[in-house]
């Protein structure tokens, strides 16, 4: 038995402690973010709308998700007479354990929880398990409502998910590690400002992420498994009080996580100008700012999204997962592959250094094709894919022609 | 961490390549166009091309990829007849889809995947490539066979192939883990290359270590009943009517040959180069499954009413005649095999196209009833279904009786002389059969006026594919001695 | 510390085999499906626990998150949605089990006679011995790559060794794609597509009204053409 690593037993009990603190900071925080990003979202919806939204209980209606919460815990649990009692008890808790389990290693600005070697795929990995809830949820409810929320929004994710790890794999690419911490700190250069949203490939990867992003988060243009106009609340409908309020608890919190993982992959997580100048305890504080007003921005942009676009109808979710963000993400792989090759590649293809010069990162020349060449390959997958996704008049029917949809 | 990006030999690797790249070609051309002419041409130069690529590396040997694919002359030549038997599948199929309404575009590329799947399985020296191989063109296979999938024969025929394959591809992997783990458990090789298989073995037993351990006996025998599925050998056959019934005709004429070709060749590589060393333990198990599936298939062909159901257990059959040359292990076998490959591929495909021109749409199957009188409407057609017969049933002067002599010969040489006359024993009985189809051609009156007046489909694409294959049969049959020779040479130049 | 990795090795091989004794035993099919889901996700800690993380987190990505839910959905979609009262084991059941203890059996005795000396060892000393051996096999000197599943080795061997398995296998799954598309899409050609109410209205408005039957149902236009 002498194989185990043995460590001494007061190190071991740090590590435990160490770990149970960090766990007890995700969750707080976690929890606390959903609070605020309830707020900040009905506060933001509500500028919009030309309303003010709450402002009454706390500091311009802070404490509003506080109250709220105190409500919902009040509230009678109800479990419909039919319903399949486990399965329905269990299906809020299995939404929740995939979204803390995310944290495990979402980084907090250059503050890393736990430094997984394939800390990317993990995040994916167990935000996938929400549909295993999602289908708990609207089976296990025994109503028709949400039966049909659930295999809607199963239908949803599965699909998105697709464009979502493919337009993940140019940063892996670029950065060439699945590791988040390798990831944040490779955009360090140039003052901060190596993000990797300032190139053609990652810009692309990053609006076609942001998309498949909020059909994730079931954000509004995407909000079809619980559409209340068609099918009451989806996978909801059978939910009230605590367990309500977990699911709410765990969709906010997939939200934030979403918009944490944005900032972290391509607008450079905690990294900005001065962090490294300021050195670690005033540059982490300074990375935690930066990291924070990046991830409310985008928060922010899926709030203004919800004010303004209507929601997909269901074959036009589909359609566009598959017909648009598919191939766009695809060629925007291939297009990634060449910006790697023209930027870095040295003794691999002599012709390049002949061409443009010796790779450096101060070699402007190779970064200056790589971005023409690499921004045309992406507008030209752009052009295409909406000119074949164009209906050729022959396909139309009398009745669209008829509705005026030839256009 | 260092990444050598590995050397990319494509010689080795042409002629599989070139189809898997043209097979996408065709796809992309359907994207613009619904002419299935074009397509159906596309696909036949597609093929012409692969087979030019074969002259051009004709002559060499080695093996590229990690010892993962070889090129050999005996390799080249099989490939030849599966990309030969393609295009008459081609040719069939040209006025068939639309006269049964299944006209689509991906029906070309399928067929290309397919065909490029078994080169791949003809070139594989590996078992990962083999089971790869036998994936790529099991998995187009099953789309094709339910490609009239509103025809309930057809999803059934598709749903069984389906269902058995994914059992055998089960067999297979687990087959391969087995081997993997004896090979690989106790030396530095871990390539589950047959190469590396047959060098670990020869180094065990000189060390004298036993080599017939029951982990690679089963891993054998796992793999052998995947192969043996594909090839329909006699326990493992059973989906093998069923499927043929409900498959599209040009399908059916298609896998029965190339299914067959590619898989035994993947055989005669598996155990002469990897499992030479332990001949004594398969030669006799699959002596004894040749003449089960020789006897099983004649005689319950006997039986059968319907012409696809007939000639489906007839393939069955020829699947044994053809493991006759397989376990002979030796050049002689292996060229044996090739061409009864050649005499049956032309064969085969020659008998169905006669079925596709008289089958019409709606037509709920082909009865044996329904050749009655198919002198008078078409006496052509009659005199090369005739030919074909007889070449099915091994009649002096056709290809039939040069592959069948070629097999019996080989196994009369490899001491298997029990297994000839078991050959030659069900050679006869499967004569009743096949001349009980001339009869009803030239004998009998028609069931019905109405059948008397049905129309027969010999559109000039279908003329085309059954004049080469009466031609093929004729000339391979009277003159035979140049591809004789030219496949003993290769063959058996390659083989040592 | 020995003790509290074994604890937490026990507890989740229980999990994984009790979810797994229960999606065969339990009567209701969804359950069972549930059940594997459990399964799969004990597995997948179980790889962690051995420090095989890529390994684990492929397990969670695609057999628990995505195969389990293919087969959920399958059920769903296929069943009735109680799903109860299936029975699970038939009156051959045993015949199942002795060829699924057989096959165990295969692989675990020649396993455990061959490697039976170094069963509980972690990764680390895997690691070591792996060195070790790659370093007796080298003649003294260590190799400078040494074999082991990271993901940069995985990747190093998809993009090497195994390069051409690799594409084929991307080509067998464009064929595998385009021919569930091909079968499934036959039913959707035949299908009308039905339209919105306001589509409706705006026909109304232009005159157009869909042919209708005595009883009120839509004929479908292009009736003749389906059949």
């Amino acid at each position: 038995m002498t194989y185990w690593p043995v460590i001494a037993v007061d190190a071991w009990i740090g590590l435990v402690l160490v770990s149970i603190i960090k766990v007890t900071l995700i969750l707080v925080g976690g929890s606390l973010g959903m609070m605020f990003l309830t707020w900040y979202e009905r506060r933001a919806i509500a500028y919009m709308q030309d309303r003010r939204g709450p402002n009454r209980v706390g500091p311009q209606g802070l404490l509003q998700p506080v109250s709220e919460a105190i409500k919902t815990m009040t509230k009678e649990d109800i479990t419909p007479l039919d319903a399949d009692r486990v399965v329905h008890f269990l299906a809020p808790v299995v939404m929740l354990g995939a979204t803390v389990l995310a944290f495990a290693v979402i980084p907090w600005g250059n503050l890393f929880p736990s430094s997984l070697r394939v800390g990317v795929l993990f995040i994916f990995a167990v935000t996938g398990l929400h549909t295993v809830g999602m289908l708990m949820a609207g089976w296990g409810s025994n109503n028709k409502f949400a039966l049909l929320g659930g295999m809607r929004g199963v239908a949803q994710m599965v699909s998105y998910e697709i464009p979502l790890l493919m337009a993940l794999l140019p940063i892996i690419l670029l950065s060439g590690s699945l590791s988040l911490t390798d990831i944040v700190t490779r955009q360090g250069d140039w003052y901060g400002f190596g993000w990797y949203v300032f190139s053609p490939v990652g810009l692309t990867a990053f609006i076609t992420f942001f998309i498949a992003a909020l059909a994730e988060g079931e954000r509004t243009p995407f909000d079809i498994p619980e559409a209340d106009s068609e099918i009451v609340a989806g996978y909801l409908t059978e939910y009230g009080g605590m367990k309500f309020a977990v699911f709410y608890l765990s969709n906010y919190m997939t939200n934030l996580a979403l918009c944490f993982i944005m900032a972290s992959l391509f607008l450079g997580g905690g990294n900005g100008p001065g962090v490294t100048a300021l050195g670690t305890v005033l540059g982490g504080l300074l990375s935690l700012v930066y990291f924070f007003i990046k991830a409310l921005a985008l928060f922010f942009l899926m709030v203004l999204i919800r004010g303004t676009v209507p929601r997909l109808r269901v074959d036009q979710l589909m359609g566009f997962a598959w017909k648009f963000l598919l191939p766009i993400v695809l060629v925007n792989v291939f297009s990634t592959a060449i910006w790697v090759a023209i930027t870095r590649w040295g003794p691999q293809a002599q012709i390049f250094t002949d061409w443009f010069g010796e790779p450096a990162s101060d070699n402007y020349l190779r970064y200056g094709v790589a971005i023409v060449v690499t921004l045309i390959i992406n507008l030209l997958a752009v052009y295409a894919v909406m000119r074949i996704n164009r209906r050729q008049p022959s396909d139309l029917t009398e009745e669209e022609i008829a509705l005026g949809l030839a256009g | 961490m260092p990444f050598n990006p590995p050397s990319i030999d494509l010689t080795v690797l042409g002629m599989p390549a070139l189809l898997m790249a043209w097979g996408m070609l065709v796809l992309l051309i359907d994207l613009f166009t619904s002419n299935q002419r074009v397509l159906a041409t596309v696909s036949l130069i597609g093929l012409i091309a692969t087979a030019g690529v074969g002259l051009l590396t004709w002559g060499t040997q080695r093996t590229a990829f990690f010892d993962m694919v070889v090129l050999d002359n005996f390799g080249t030549v099989v490939n030849w007849i599966l990309l030969g038997a393609t295009a008459l599948s081609i040719l069939l199929a040209l006025d068939y889809l639309p006269r049964q309404n299944l006209m689509r575009g991906e029906f070309y590329a399928l067929l290309l995947f397919a065909t490029s799947g078994m080169l791949l399985l003809v070139q594989a020296n590996d078992l990962v490539m083999i089971f790869i191989g036998v994936e790529l063109l099991s998995i187009s296979l099953y789309v094709l066979t339910g490609f009239a999938v509103p025809r309930i024969s057809s999803g059934e025929a598709a749903m069984k192939y389906l269902l058995l394959g994914a059992f055998a591809a089960g067999f297979l992997v687990y087959g391969i883990a087995l081997i993997y783990g004896f090979v690989a458990a106790n030396d530095a090789i871990s390539s589950t290359s047959l190469t590396a298989i047959s060098q670990d073995l020869a180094a065990k037993q000189a060390a004298g270590i036993a080599i017939n351990d029951p982990i690679i006996l089963t891993g054998l025998g796992f793999v052998l009943i995947a192969l043996g599925f594909k090839v329909s050998m006699v326990p493992f056959h059973a989906w093998t009517p069923d499927v043929y019934e409900g498959a599209p005709t040009p399908i059916t004429a298609y896998m029965s040959v190339t299914t067959k070709g590619a898989a035994l060749v993947a055989i005669i590589r598996l155990l002469t180069v990897a499992f030479a060393a332990l001949r004594p333990e398969w030669q006799f198990i699959f002596a004894i499954l040749a003449a089960l599936t020789m006897t099983y298939g004649n005689i319950v062909a006997i039986a059968q009413k319907n012409l696809k159901r007939m000639l489906a257990y007839s393939s069955i059959a020829h699947a044994g005649y053809m493991l006759m040359g397989v376990l002979s292990a030796s050049p002689l076998g292996a060229s044996a095999f090739v061409i009864y490959l050649v005499a049956y591929a032309l064969t085969n495909i020659g008998a169905f196209a006669v079925l596709t021109t008289l089958e019409n749409r709606g037509m709920a199957a082909l009865e044996l009833q329904d050749l009655r009188g198919l002198y008078r409407r078409h006496p052509w057609l009659s005199v090369a279904m005739v030919i074909f017969m007889f070449s099915l049933a091994g009649v002096p002067l056709t290809a039939g009786f040069m592959g069948k002599f070629a097999v019996f010969q080989a196994a009369w040489d490899a001491d298997l002389k029990w297994l000839v006359l078991v050959g030659v024993l069900t050679s006869v009985i499967s004569a009743f059969f096949y001349l009980r189809v001339t009869v009803q051609m030239f004998m009998e009156e028609p069931v019905s006026a109405e059948a008397a007046e049905r129309p027969v489909f010999a559109t000039a694409p279908l003329v085309v594919g059954l004049t080469i294959a009466v031609v093929g049969i004729i000339i391979l049959g009277v003159v035979p001695s140049q591809v004789l020779n030219f496949v003993n040479n290769t063959v058996v130049a390659a083989a040592r | 510390m020995n003790y509290v990795v074994l604890t937490i090795f026990f507890l989740l091989s229980a999990l994984t085999l009790g979810s797994g004794i229960m999606v065969v035993t339990v009567k209701n099919i969804i359950h069972a499906a549930l059940w594997l889901i459990s399964t799969f996700v004990g597995v997948a800690a179980l790889y962690m626990l051995m420090e095989a993380e890529f390994l684990a987190i492929v397990q969670v990505l695609v057999y628990a998150g995505a195969v389990s839910i293919l087969v959920l959905f399958a059920i769903m979609l296929t069943r009735q949605i109680t799903g109860t009262g299936t029975r699970q084991l038939h009156s051959r059941w045993w015949v199942a089990m002795l060829t699924a203890a057989a096959l165990f059996g295969g692989v675990i005795v020649p396993t455990v006679w061959q490697q039976g000396s170094s069963w509980d060892k972690t990764a680390s000393d895997a690691q070591a011995i792996l060195v070790q051996q790659a370093t007796e096999a080298n003649g003294g000197t260590r190799p400078e790559i040494i074999p082991v599943a990271g993901t940069e080795e995985l990747g190093a061997a998809l993009m090497g060794e195994y390069l051409l398995p690799f594409e084929v296998v991307s080509l067998l799954l464009t064929a595998a794609l385009i021919g569930a598309i091909l079968i499934a899409f036959e039913e959707r050609t035949r299908r009308r597509r039905v339209l919105t109410l306001a589509e409706e209205l705006a026909l109304r408005k232009r005159g157009i009204v869909e042919p209708h039957d005595e009883e009120g149902a839509v004929v479908p236009v292009d009736a003749e053409q389906a059949v």
